[in-house]
């Protein structure tokens, strides 16, 4: 239950905060939520990293639709990827790395103040 | 275990956040350029927002300002003044055109190592930039602006309107280029809007062959020079026709001419030229009158020709306001309208090509440049330190040497001749802005030609029509009165008595008004025929400008659409003057099958350059090849003194009348003595060699490669629009060459109330991520235009169009 609900918790953090702070706010999103939830550490990278993937690769998604792919085509061009969809790929990526190590990282934080571990429940 | 764990994870994850915040390999901060809030996916504008209704409050808008978006993302601004309109059109220009604005200004100013930092080839663009003396320039024109109150307010609410722009960008909202360049714009100000002129100054008056020719005659000898380089040739249609007499102007003093070169040695002149804009940047414009048009009322046409690029070098808008209803092209970074049309007049400019900077030796004191010579006595210099910021890197300095006749922009210590000041009427104080805002709201010829008296460079051809049934050219601008001669070569800077004397009086400047033949015309030619009474010399085009004479003196019944297929025509004159020359030249020459297929095919050619004909490229090899037999004693000498080739018409006159001129002699070959048809029947064979059968020819817009490349250049190639699929050629009407043609298509209809269509070959927004970015290339290739709307109100716009309210946020 905790994994679902970290993965939506990141979701809505992560929306919220980008309006005010830069790429990273993905970063805080997952950190904050994992230190809050505290499960199991592979399971909070996980659940972190479908989350930045969901996220990240949703929203340039839906850009990229509305967009009629005129912008990530153009881009896949300037950095030599070949396809638009590619930059939709990496940027799923890039968001689910962000938030995946974030994410472990705020719940390895929070182990150390834990009486008991996770590794342990 | 748990710290390990906790050690592992933070370490990681600090160094991927490290990694994604930090600029690698040439990239931004990979983080930040990817994310969905800030990187470029918020340069993808929604297909269905692109023109959406707004409502804005700005600082500094007095009044409310009413703004129609139409579907092509042209403003139509309805201010309550002129000052707010100007205002309103610095902050949308802005917004669609920011990083534009910004990156022509800062290669202006000789700053683009600030942004590009780290690389040898921007620092010598930004040192000659600052030799050229472009910020000094625009210093001198903030400082006369100031005088002007009512244009200079006009300036300050454009430059307002830009600021408040800036500073309601959020980083999501910079355009793309910022991202990738990883910086962010400054504040903009007048002197950025003087940058902009004087860059535009550059590009139009920037072009000057007097080392070369310098060289070519001291190499050459008086006669041979004379006869290779002639200042006119006899098939040139001046603007001014050779029917005008120039008598009124008989109290002009014809003063002793400039034309020693004894003092010059060509062993110590430099061998390189400054790189210099493209010579053939120029522009066509017309004005047909009533009596041969459909609806009896004039048509004004208009293309300039520039580099083609996105973001465009024009910016269309409307600018609405008690006395003001103007629509047409702007500069972006400049306010008002620069080339357009009111209820009343329409205008159109032309580049003049009359040599306007001209180039004095310089004899120092000692090394430290302390002193010069000047009448006999050592003078001052006046030294100014140029601190170029280098990104990542330790500012650059240069000192350039100011003198009595301007910037010191060769300096070679072991060349003494190749120390060179540059005299440039550029910067001189001047009132441009004026022109155009006077421009903007004139009713009529008089308005018009008092509007044209306050302006000094870069000279244009002012064409114009009134719907009272006017047509009017001036050749106008500011131009120094030479002595025969005087400009054309490298001058004694040691003496002031070489310097220019005096300015030719406005009134004495050419121009026609309602000519006989019903048209007036210009495409960068000579305004007059050589009985003018001033001297003046340059780099003038020949075959647009009797194209256009041709075409126009034919046409009757003159509607737009029939204006359209002038400006398309792809007809070229230098093919029609060449190609008789080289096949009479060829004679009943032996040839072989290809040959003779080829030979076939260019006399059956119409001398169009047609994107999908074959014959085009054909030709252009067959006279290429010609020629570059011909000037192969001057290809021989390039590598020690500075070299120019001779014109295309003096040459191909120059086998016309005498095939046994020396310099159709090989010099390789010491053992015999070619003439013109020798090298013509080499020319076709080499031809024929290159293409040996038709399959392996390609097709004219092949050949041509036209491309609209990104102003960036390199870095943004991948912005470009390419391939373009066009006719045209630099000699036709239609110029359409690699990277440059026309930038801007307009013909206005005048009447009770004007009609006009106009076309860019890109589109208003700046962001490669719109698809407002290139929407006008497509029409643009097929020769479609736009209708040019110039509302009365806001009411007549269309359901497609968006409205955008602006107040006051005070």
């Amino acid at each position: 239950m905790k994994f679902y609900l970290s993965i939506i918790l990141i979701i809505l953090l992560g929306v919220g905060l980008s309006f005010f702070l830069p790429w990273w706010s993905l970063a805080i999103a997952a950190f904050v939520v994992e230190f809050l939830l505290h499960q199991h550490a592979f399971k909070a990278f996980l659940a972190s990293f479908i989350a930045g993937l969901i996220f990240w690769g949703g929203w340039s998604f839906w850009i990229d639709s509305a967009n009629s792919y005129i912008m990530s085509t153009r881009m896949a061009d300037m950095i030599g990827v070949g396809e638009g969809y590619l930059l939709i790929i990496i940027t799923m990526i890039l968001g689910g790395l962000i938030a995946g190590l974030s994410g472990w990282a705020g719940q390895s934080i929070r182990n150390l103040f834990a009486k008991t571990s996770t590794e342990e429940e | 275990m748990k710290y390990l764990n906790a050690i592992l994870a933070v370490c990681l994850c600090a160094g991927l956040l490290y990694a994604l915040n930090t600029p690698l390999a040439g990239l931004p901060p990979v983080g930040n350029l990817f994310s969905p809030n800030q990187g470029f996916w918020q340069n993808a504008v929604a297909i269905d927002d692109v023109i959406a209704d707004e409502s804005l409050s700005l600082i500094d808008v007095r009044g409310t300002v009413d703004v129609v978006m139409d579907e092509r993302g042209v403003p139509h601004i309805f201010a309550e003044s002129a000052r707010d309109a100007c205002y309103v059109q610095g902050y949308l220009t802005a917004r669609d055109r920011l990083w534009q604005m910004e990156f022509q200004t800062h290669y202006a100013a000789g700053r683009l190592s600030e942004l590009i930092g780290q690389n040898p080839q921007v620092h010598r663009l930004d040192k000659i930039q600052r030799r050229l003396g472009m910020t000094k320039a625009a210093e001198v024109a903030v400082k006369e602006w100031e005088q002007n109150s009512e244009y200079f307010d006009l300036i300050q609410a454009y430059s307002d309107g830009i600021n408040a722009y800036i500073e309601s960008l959020s980083p999501a909202d910079l355009s793309i280029e910022y991202k990738l360049m990883n910086y962010k714009p400054e504040k903009w100000s007048p002197y950025k809007t003087a940058l902009l002129l004087k860059y535009m100054s550059h590009m139009l008056t920037g072009y000057d062959s007097d080392l070369e020719l310098t060289a070519m005659r001291k190499w050459l000898g008086d006669e041979r020079f004379n006869l290779l380089f002639p200042e006119y040739f006899s098939k040139q249609k001046p603007i001014i026709p050779s029917t005008v007499s120039w008598d009124s102007l008989d109290d002009v003093e014809s003063s002793e001419g400039i034309n020693d070169l004894g003092f010059l040695d060509n062993t110590t002149l430099p061998i390189q030229s400054i790189p210099m804009p493209n010579k053939n940047y120029g522009s066509n414009n017309w004005a047909v009158s009533g009596s041969k048009t459909v609806s009896g009322k004039p048509i004004l046409c208009n293309d300039p020709h520039l580099g083609l690029s996105v973001p465009s070098i024009w910016y269309e808008i409307q600018l609405n306001a008690p006395g003001m209803n103007v629509y047409g092209v702007s500069l972006p970074g400049a306010p008002g309208v620069i080339i357009g049309f009111n209820e009343d007049i329409a205008w159109g400019v032309t580049n003049v090509g009359r040599d306007v900077r001209d180039w004095y030796t310089i004899e120092w004191k000692d090394e430290t440049k302390q002193q010069y010579k000047l009448d006999g006595k050592w003078v001052d210099t006046e030294f100014r330190i140029e601190t170029i910021k280098n990104r990542g890197g330790e500012p650059i300095l240069d000192t350039v040497k100011w003198t009595y006749w301007g910037p010191v922009v060769y300096e070679n210590p072991q060349r003494s001749n190749a120390n060179m000041a540059m005299k440039w009427a550029a910067h001189r104080p001047s009132q441009e802005l004026a022109t155009f805002f006077k421009l903007n709201v004139a009713k009529n010829y008089d308005d018009y030609v008092e509007a044209l008296s306050h302006y000094s460079c870069p000279p244009q051809n002012f064409v114009f029509a009134s719907k009272t049934g006017d047509i009017a050219i001036w050749s106008n601008g500011r131009f120094p009165n030479k002595r025969d001669q005087q400009g054309r070569f490298i001058q004694d800077g040691t003496s002031t008595a070489n310097d220019w004397q005096g300015d030719i009086p406005f009134e004495h400047n050419p121009h026609i008004k309602n000519p006989e033949s019903g048209f007036v015309a210009s495409a960068n030619q000579h305004p007059t025929d050589p009985s003018y009474p001033y001297y003046y010399s340059g780099s003038f085009a020949d075959y647009r400008g009797r194209a256009a004479h041709k075409l126009l003196s034919e046409s009757d019944r003159v509607t737009a659409e029939t204006m359209k297929q002038v400006q398309m025509s792809s007809w070229s004159f230098k093919a029609a003057d060449e190609v008789p020359i080289l096949l009479s030249l060829l004679g009943d020459a032996e040839l072989s099958d290809r040959e003779k297929e080829i030979v076939n095919q260019i006399q059956n050619w119409d001398y169009v350059f047609d994107q999908d004909s074959k014959v085009p490229v054909l030709y252009s090899e067959f006279s290429k090849n010609f020629v570059y037999s011909i000037v192969d004693e001057i290809l021989a000498v390039k590598d020690s003194i500075s070299t120019t080739w001779p014109d295309n018409v003096a040459l191909y006159s120059l086998a016309a009348n005498n095939p046994t001129d020396q310099i159709f002699d090989i010099i390789e070959t010491t053992d015999k003595v070619e003439n013109a048809q020798m090298l013509v029947r080499a020319a076709i064979t080499k031809t024929a060699k290159k293409y040996p059968d038709d399959h392996s020819i390609p097709l004219w817009w092949e050949e041509k490669e036209t491309e609209i490349g990104h102003l960036g250049d390199d870095a943004f190639s991948a912005f470009a629009i390419k391939p373009i699929k066009s006719s045209g050629h630099g000699s036709a009407l239609n110029a359409t060459k690699n990277s440059w043609g026309p930038s801007w298509r307009m013909i206005v209809e005048l009447g009770d109330y004007p009609k006009a269509v106009g076309v860019v070959p890109a589109g208003q927004s700046g962001n490669p991520g719109s698809p407002l970015y290139n929407n006008g290339v497509d029409p643009w290739t097929r020769g479609d235009y736009f209708d040019l709307n110039l509302f009365q109100s806001i009411d007549q716009r269309s359901e497609k169009d968006a409205l955008i309210k602006i107040n006051s946020a005070r």
